[in-house]
């Protein structure tokens, strides 16, 4: 009789382990888990970076030609202005506005 | 033959100046068309006679690769320093804009030359060294210009 108390009060304290263990391994993988989003909406995206998007420009860029016009147009003005203190250096001339497109 | 008042012969006597042309060698271009490359081995200077040189260098603008210009050679200015400063390798892209008739004159033919007229290799590399300070700072102004904008830029 003693013998089988024993075996029975064994067998209890296993399964009441048995499923102590089993919750709390539940738990713990519950939390590794991140949320998904709902079927349908956008995954998120990274804080810093932004997804290119197709025939995305950003705010105030140029074609590549009409840049490298406006580049050439530059140059030429900046080198009048430099030539300009070449002739007459000074502080004032040094750094005379040349307005050039680039500088706005 | 009339030609134009090159500044790589400034101040050299009218017989010299003949005689060194007599080295030197006619090339036509046409618009566009390249008169060195960045990387190539300098062999020698050219003489703009009529038309334009310009100086580019390659600039990324997003995914392509474009040529800006940094300078423009006209008639009766020197072109290609490097074809007679070591390590006689070009540094900019040159092309004509529009068609363009130059005189190439080889460093070889100059040195021999210089060797039986050294006054007159004094006053040319005299020329160049005058010709390089002036295009020095003329680049320093426009960096210190460039420079300045930049701080403003930043800063405000």
């Amino acid at each position: 009789m003693e013998a089988i108390l024993i075996t029975f009060s064994i067998c209890v304290f296993g399964v009441m382990a048995t499923v102590f263990l089993f919750s709390v391994a539940m738990r713990s993988r519950g939390e590794e888990e991140e949320p998904q989003a709902p079927e349908g909406l956008p995954s998120p995206t990274g804080r810093f970076f932004l997804e290119k998007t197709p025939g995305f420009r950003p705010h105030g860029s140029l074609p590549a030609d009409a840049l490298l016009l406006q580049l050439e147009r530059h140059f030429r003005l900046e080198e009048q202005a430099a030539l300009s203190f070449l002739e007459g250096p000074s502080v004032e001339s040094l750094h005379a506005p040349s307005f050039s497109p680039l500088w706005d | 033959m009339p030609h134009p008042s090159w500044d790589l012969f400034e101040n050299l006597p009218p017989g010299e100046v003949d005689a060194l042309l007599s080295l030197a060698s006619p090339i036509s271009l046409g618009n566009g068309e390249e008169l060195f490359g960045l990387g190539d081995e300098a062999t020698g200077v050219f003489l703009v006679v009529s038309g334009q040189v310009r100086l580019t260098l390659p600039l990324r603008v997003g995914e392509r690769q474009v040529d800006v210009m940094v300078g423009e050679r006209m008639t009766g200015h020197m072109v290609g320093w490097s074809g007679l400063i070591p390590p006689y390798r070009f540094t900019v892209n040159a092309a004509a804009a529009p068609d363009t008739e130059l005189l190439a004159l080889a460093r070889l033919s100059l040195l021999a030359f210089f060797d039986e007229k050294p006054d007159v290799g004094y006053a040319l590399f005299s020329n160049l060294a005058r010709i390089m300070g002036q295009r020095l700072q003329l680049f320093q102004t426009m960096w210190v210009r460039e420079m300045q904008h930049v701080v403003k830029t930043k800063t405000t």
